[in-house]
């Protein structure tokens, strides 16, 4: 069953009749459930876009590659780096609910840094407001934080205000030395088959992008910190309940329920739901608490 | 046993304050308006001594009060309903610097400076640099979510904290980040960065390091309308240039410049802007060709462009030294902290004359244009009758204009209990119910740092007219 708003207040109702709803997950992230699913397919429209400001509010159905067409007519471009799993059809909601991570997070930083403001939906059926279209705030708590990377089990992105950059703008870490990549991948098969897992010495290296070809798609932006995760495929995925070879502060970004980093975060975690969504109704499952 | 002796037994009896003298030194920060004494002040010298502080107070049901340097601007550090404050002054340490991976993990009370001096033979520095930094701590930075003028390029402090160690309302520590920017999962860390205090005491961080650039051009460039200046800022970013900071000054405080140092401007300029590019050689000339371009185009009537360190310090004395050369105009200041998007500012500062002049006050302006990130500052002599009701006036009209035109009552002072009213400004009681909410994520009790931020808390309105009363 689905079910596609096309206004505020069909948004509000759709939430208030259901008892549960799957919502703003990319059909390859999705747990095997059967909930129905509200859809934000009929909800794409730009509603303000200020090239002058670098900001622009859309309708979280929007995919991506509808947003970069529509910035770049205005050599506008939002700073998403490449990533090993297409998110052109990802629509706004579901980039913001996942938080997929991009080649150029450590210097242009990531959909956190980007979300200035929403429009949100709770699951009673609520409709608010958080941040504002000023690239600098300080006002109130930083809602939009915990609702990026959530996996909609906290709140439905209705609107979202993003900040952009100019499209041909360079990045902020430039001076940063890039590694070659066969020096690269022979450091890290080296990390790979030692129990220490990978070790960058020397010059800070600015990873791009090493695929091994038994072992993980590993995707570094940070300089010298490697981030890793796996593309979201069916052979890839039976791969990742594996335990990958580890490193420290590395994380690993999987597909359905997300799980506390530790034990401790766990009565915070279920604050979080109790507090943003006490009737359970977003995205059941989806934090596994 | 008192309250003095329990606290001395956590944290040793020279770790513990509780005179006249002290109570009201720890009565408030750098906002002068309203003031609230403590019971005792705490000094705590470990994560493990501030859980036990915390834990103590929880048990007996006092009121406690995280506390960095006290240069807030907006009450955050105010013991709002006394109790004990928690001063991070003891908690200075750096505890690791990690050059390969960039990162620095300190205690929680160090200077901001600091961190930038202990790494500067490595190339590397701290980004966020509020005006404050030689003495403001990295967790009063986190609190506040701090800015400064190079905030443009490298953005707010939330960008650079890797890590936490925060000890909970209720006395649990937990440690949240992993050291590493992104990742799955919810960001707790991001919440509590910008939450002023009321989400729990960060004893301990990890920040991220940034290179220092190879190469810097820095411009003052010298308008003549103040529209001009703004509209500059405007084509810079529109012709897709990020500088790492533009900084605006207006004729107000050209006049306190010279009145003050003797510096030296244009006669007929009503504006300064200051415009600084960093990164690679080639893509800073790059930029800064596009930088004097629309200077000139925007008819500017001087460009200085500082071909040494020595006069690129020259060209920032005004920006430096702005607000201190506003004492010599007159003896109390108060600087507001509004954002609008930065295309409405040719718009905003001509309200704000107007809103000034409607009131029968005197306002310079000096800021991060490049942000959109306005200072009015006042300037009065509070001996007049009447005046201060009509400071206030104005401070809230502009506030609120800065709403209208799509922006926020803080850039980077916070909320606090200054502008816990205008917060109703930006959000409606639905809003501002999912923010309560986000709050007891962390904090659903009543004692750590009570009554900030949130309007219309329990028990905090009837407090009000005492903290006003205290600090006249
Ligand atoms: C001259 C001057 C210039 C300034 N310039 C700037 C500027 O350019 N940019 C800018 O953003 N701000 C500026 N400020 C404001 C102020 O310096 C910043 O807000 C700064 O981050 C506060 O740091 P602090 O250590 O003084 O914190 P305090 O004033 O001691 O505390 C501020 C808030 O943080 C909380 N807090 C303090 N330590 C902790 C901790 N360890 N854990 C949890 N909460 C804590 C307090 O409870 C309080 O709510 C300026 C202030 C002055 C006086």
């Amino acid at each position: 069953m689905q079910h596609s708003p096309t206004t505020l207040a069909e948004w509000s109702e759709a939430i208030l009749a259901a008892q549960a709803v799957r919502h703003s997950i990319p059909p390859e992230w999705r747990m095997d459930d059967d909930l129905p699913e509200l859809s934000h397919a009929r909800y794409a429209d730009v509603v303000e876009f200020s090239p002058e400001d670098l900001v622009i509010t859309v309708q979280a159905g929007m995919t991506l590659d509808a947003l970069q067409e529509l910035l770049v007519a205005d050599q506008r471009r939002l700073p998403v780096g490449e990533s090993p799993m297409p998110l052109g059809d990802w629509t706004l909601a579901e980039l913001l609910s996942i938080n997929p991570p991009h080649t150029d997070e450590f210097e242009r930083g990531g959909w956190r840094d980007w979300l200035l403001g929403a429009k949100l939906l709770m699951g009673d059926g609520r409709i608010i407001k958080i941040g504002s279209r000023a690239v600098k705030n300080v006002a109130g708590y930083d809602v939009q934080k915990l609702i990026v990377g959530s996996r909609g089990t906290l709140a439905v992105v209705l609107e979202a205000t993003l900040l952009v950059g100019p499209a041909g703008h360079a990045g902020t870490n430039e001076a940063v030395p890039w590694g070659t990549r066969s020096s690269l991948l022979g450091q890290i098969q080296r990390g790979h088959e030692s129990s220490r897992g990978y070790e960058m010495e020397g010059d800070p290296w600015h990873i791009q992008r090493v695929s091994l070809t038994d072992g993980p798609l590993l995707q570094a932006a940070a300089d010298g910190v490697p981030h890793a995760f796996h593309p979201p495929t069916a052979t890839l995925w039976a791969r990742t309940r594996e335990p990958l070879p580890r490193f420290e502060g590395d994380w690993v970004m999987r597909p359905g329920a997300l799980v506390p980093d530790s034990p401790a975060l766990l009565p915070l975690w279920r604050r979080a739901k109790e507090q943003l969504d006490p009737r359970g109704v977003l995205n059941p499952g989806y934090l596994r608490l | 046993m008192s309250l003095r002796e329990d606290l001395a037994r956590i944290v040793g009896a020279d770790a513990v304050r509780d005179s006249e003298a002290a109570r009201q030194v720890y009565d408030g920060d750098a906002y002068p308006i309203e003031r609230s004494k403590p019971l005792c002040i705490a000094f705590p010298k470990n994560t493990d001594q501030v859980a036990q502080l915390v834990r103590y107070c929880v048990a007996h049901d006092v009121p406690f009060t995280p506390r960095g340097a006290g240069t807030g601007l907006s009450g955050g550090a105010m013991p709002a309903l006394g109790g004990v404050v928690v001063s991070t002054k003891r908690m200075t340490a750096i505890l690791e610097i990690d050059v390969a991976n960039r990162r620095l993990r300190a205690q929680s009370g160090i200077a901001n400076k600091r961190i930038s001096d202990a790494v500067a033979q490595f190339g590397l520095h701290f980004a966020p640099d509020p005006s404050s930094q030689s003495v403001s701590t990295l967790g009063g930075n986190i609190a506040e979510n701090a800015g400064g003028p190079h905030t443009l390029k490298y953005g707010v402090t939330v960008r650079h904290i890797l890590s936490a160690t925060l000890v909970l309302p209720d006395g649990d520590v937990v440690e949240l980040g992993r050291g590493v920017p992104g990742g799955p999962g919810l960001d707790l860390l991001g919440v509590v960065v910008g939450s002023e205090g009321t989400t729990g005491i960060v004893t301990e961080a990890t920040v991220r390091l940034t290179p220092l650039p190879a190469a810097v051009r820095t411009t003052l460039a010298a308008f003549p309308s103040v529209r001009a200046a703004t509209e500059c800022v405007a084509g810079i970013i529109s012709a897709g240039v990020i500088p790492a900071a533009m900084e605006l000054m207006d004729r107000g405080i050209l006049g306190a410049l010279r009145a003050a140092f003797g510096l030296t401007y244009p006669e007929d300029a009503a504006a300064l802007l200051l415009i600084e590019c960093d990164g690679l050689p080639e893509s800073v000339e790059r930029e800064q060709a596009v930088v004097e371009a629309e200077c000139r185009e925007r008819g500017a009537l001087e460009v200085r462009v500082a071909q040494s360190e020595a006069e690129r310090q020259s060209l920032w004395v005004a920006r430096k030294k702005g607000i201190g050369a506003m004492g010599r105009l007159a003896p109390t200041i108060v600087t507001h902290d509004g954002v609008i998007p930065r295309s409405q500012l040719p718009q905003m500062l001509e309200d704000v004359a107007e809103i000034a002049a409607a009131h029968g006050l005197s306002v310079a302006n000096l800021f991060h244009a490049g942000d959109g990130n306005l200072h009015p500052c006042i300037y009065f002599d509070e001996r007049e009758p009447g005046i201060v009701e009509r400071v206030i006036s104005a401070g809230e009209q502009i506030l609120r204009k800065c709403v209208e035109l799509g922006g926020s009552v803080s850039g980077e002072h916070g909320i606090g209990v200054e502008k816990m009213d205008l917060l109703t400004l930006m959000f409606s009681p639905d809003d501002l119910e999912v923010q309560a909410r986000t709050k007891a994520i962390f904090n659903p009790g009543s004692l750590g740092n009570p009554c900030k931020i949130l309007p219309n808390q329990k028990g905090c309105h009837e407090h009000r007219m005492r903290w006003r009363g205290a600090a006249t």
